[in-house]
């Protein structure tokens, strides 16, 4: 793989929260997004992927650490500097309903970056532009002086999708694109992502829960648990060799379309619930859960450390 | 999105509301002077000549109610304009600014609504000149903290929302969002304040130029005209009945008005 677009080193965000307790959403994560690839981002919901995500991009302001886009502090950059690293990277949303402002047409809404940026020098333009990138995404370009409620959520999403195409971006967010869609949308909505970046050479980051979606798109996953990084791997490893008794757990339970091999294999059952990020528990955060913990995972936190070529997992078994 | 559907008080309110304000903008084709004094025709009856009949000067008081209706629409109007304005704008800029600047402009705005505004009112129209200008100020002066109120807080339910994000991570600046995603977001509710904010506006003008405060006679307007017919109460109880019934009407419409257009908006009042 070429070099990294995107690194982020010992990435922490905490919220404030009332009585002087801390929210710890993310906790000294580090990880790279190299160009070209697509890097999944998996863990149950609250585990903190959304936040990561979006601290590592610069969306959210960081409690400590560093992001570096192609080598440059995200959180320290000029105002100047920001504002062409807009154009960059931009982000698709989860929820299609809550990230398209009501009251705009759908031409506004995806121009807005367009808008900001001053990217067109007539009205005209402007409306070519749109209707361009709308046919793009798959949106007939008649559409264009409608508002966002007379869409479904798919083609919400797509609307979603054009406004983060229409600043040339380089990396994507995609922040759970599918998980708000029906089933038979989300496979379009995925394939229409691999598409565009097979025609603009994107870089995405995508967050999911959905793990075998996950699977099927990325080369390099990550896997969150309560705000930090607990194994990191290419997808193909991730998936035939899981390390980490919480990524084993993971894996066992996406659905084989097979009943008799449901049937046959073993399930790991996690028990008990994701702790607090208030009150994150001392030692290893998943021990409590963990089938295989000892007394050491209870007491002493484990590294991330690399296993094999590219493997890495924050296990004592390790 | 909820379509915008006119129910019937919306309409009654709206037709009765033009017909008002059409026949006060056509108060000089009425063939008397509202002003001029003619003892010979006091008290007349209502007839042909002199609809709602004439005054204890010998006035038209159908000629003059249009002249006071002038007065208080145009007070009521340019009140609300005023206060509206001041309000949205201080509401969406104590809305997105931070905590510390949020507090201070929300206890300036409790100050404002806890002093007995009335009484100021009074007080700044003895002092000040006697004039509309001075009307529209003084009044506007204690009507905008309730629309700035709605404002802030409509304002901070947007702040969360996710396409104020992505508006951030377009590379927008605070003003941009301010004005192309607050603005167009909160004015459903900034149009159902301001037609509260005319009415309560036409009852305070009433009530200054009743007690005197507010438009300075001979110079009609309906709060004067009341004050006026109060000393008849017992011989012409119909001189108070005219200008009263078009202060009832008049602030009535708005906030049928008003309550129309919040159901029409609000999808949980629609069956």
């Amino acid at each position: 793989m070429s070099s990294p677009i995107l690194e982020v080193r010992n990435l922490k965000k905490y919220f404030r929260l009332s009585g002087n307790r801390t929210l710890k959403a993310v906790d000294d994560v580090s990880f790279a997004v190299n160009e070209g690839e697509i890097l999944g981002i998996v863990g149950e919901s609250g585990c903190g992927k959304t936040t990561c995500g979006r601290t590592a991009i610069g969306l959210y302001s960081k409690t400590a650490g560093e992001a570096l886009f192609r080598g440059e502090d995200i959180h320290k950059m000029s105002k100047s500097k920001r504002k062409q690293y807009c154009c960059e990277v931009q982000t698709v949303f989860q929820d299609p309903y809550a990230s398209l402002d009501p009251k705009n047409k759908v031409i506004d809404l995806i121009a807005e970056g367009m808008d900001i940026h001053k990217f067109y020098t007539s009205k005209g333009e402007r409306r070519e532009k749109i209707e361009e990138i709308m046919s793009q995404v798959g949106l007939n370009p008649s559409f264009v002086d409608r508002y966002p409620f007379e869409f479904s959520g798919g083609m919400r999403q797509r609307i979603g999708i054009a406004r983060a195409l229409a600043v040339n971006p380089k990396l994507i967010l995609c922040d759970e694109p599918i998980s708000a869609l029906d089933v038979s949308i989300q496979a379009q909505i995925i394939n229409l992502l691999m598409e565009l970046r097979e025609k603009n050479n994107l870089t995405y980051m995508i967050i999911s829960h959905d793990l075998s979606m996950v699977k099927h798109i990325s080369d390099r996953i990550l896997v969150m648990y309560l705000g930090e990084v607990v194994e990191e791997s290419t997808a193909d490893a991730l998936y035939e060799n899981p390390l980490h008794p919480y990524t084993q757990a993971l894996i066992s339970a996406i659905p084989i379309p097979d009943p008799k091999v449901e049937c046959a294999r073993k399930r790991i059952v996690l028990t008990g619930q994701l702790p607090s990020p208030v009150n994150p528990p001392e030692g290893c955060r998943f021990a409590g859960r963990c089938p295989m913990a000892e007394a050491k995972c209870f007491d002493c936190k484990p590294e991330l450390k690399t296993v094999e070529d590219g493997h890495k997992v924050a296990c004592h078994k390790y | 999105m909820i379509k915008k559907k006119a129910n019937v008080g919306m309409i009654i309110s709206a037709a009765v509301l033009i017909v008002i304000i059409i026949a006060c903008l056509m108060a000089p084709l009425s063939p008397y002077d509202p002003n001029l004094v003619k003892p010979l025709e006091k008290f007349q009856s209502p007839s042909a000549a002199h609809w709602f009949g004439t005054d204890n000067f010998g006035r038209d008081v159908f000629t003059r109610i249009l002249y006071g209706g002038r007065v208080s629409l145009l007070v009521g109007f340019l009140s609300m304009v005023v206060s509206i304005i001041f309000g949205t704008l201080y509401g969406i800029i104590s809305g997105s600014s931070g905590k510390i600047v949020d507090g201070f402009m929300m206890r300036l705005a409790d100050i404002f609504m806890s002093v007995p505004s009335f009484l100021i009112i009074i007080t700044l129209n003895i002092y000040l000149k006697a004039g509309i200008s001075t009307l529209v100020i003084t009044i506007a002066l204690f009507s905008w903290m309730s629309v700035a109120r709605i404002v802030r807080a409509e304002t901070l339910s947007l702040k969360e929302r996710e396409f104020v994000l992505a508006s951030e991570g377009l590379g927008a600046g605070k003003f941009w969002i301010i004005t192309k995603h607050y603005f167009k977001n909160v004015f459903s509710s900034v149009l159902v304040a301001s037609t509260n904010s005319i009415a309560s506006a036409i009852l305070t003008e009433s009530s200054l130029s009743y007690l005197g405060f507010g438009i300075t006679i001979p110079n009609a307007s309906w709060g004067g005209m009341l004050d006026g017919a109060q000393k008849y109460i017992m011989t012409h109880p119909s001189l108070a009945v005219y200008a009263g019934a078009c202060i009832l009407i008049t602030v009535l419409c708005f906030n049928v008005l008003g309550n129309s257009i919040r159901q029409s908006y609000d999808p949980k009042s629609r069956r």
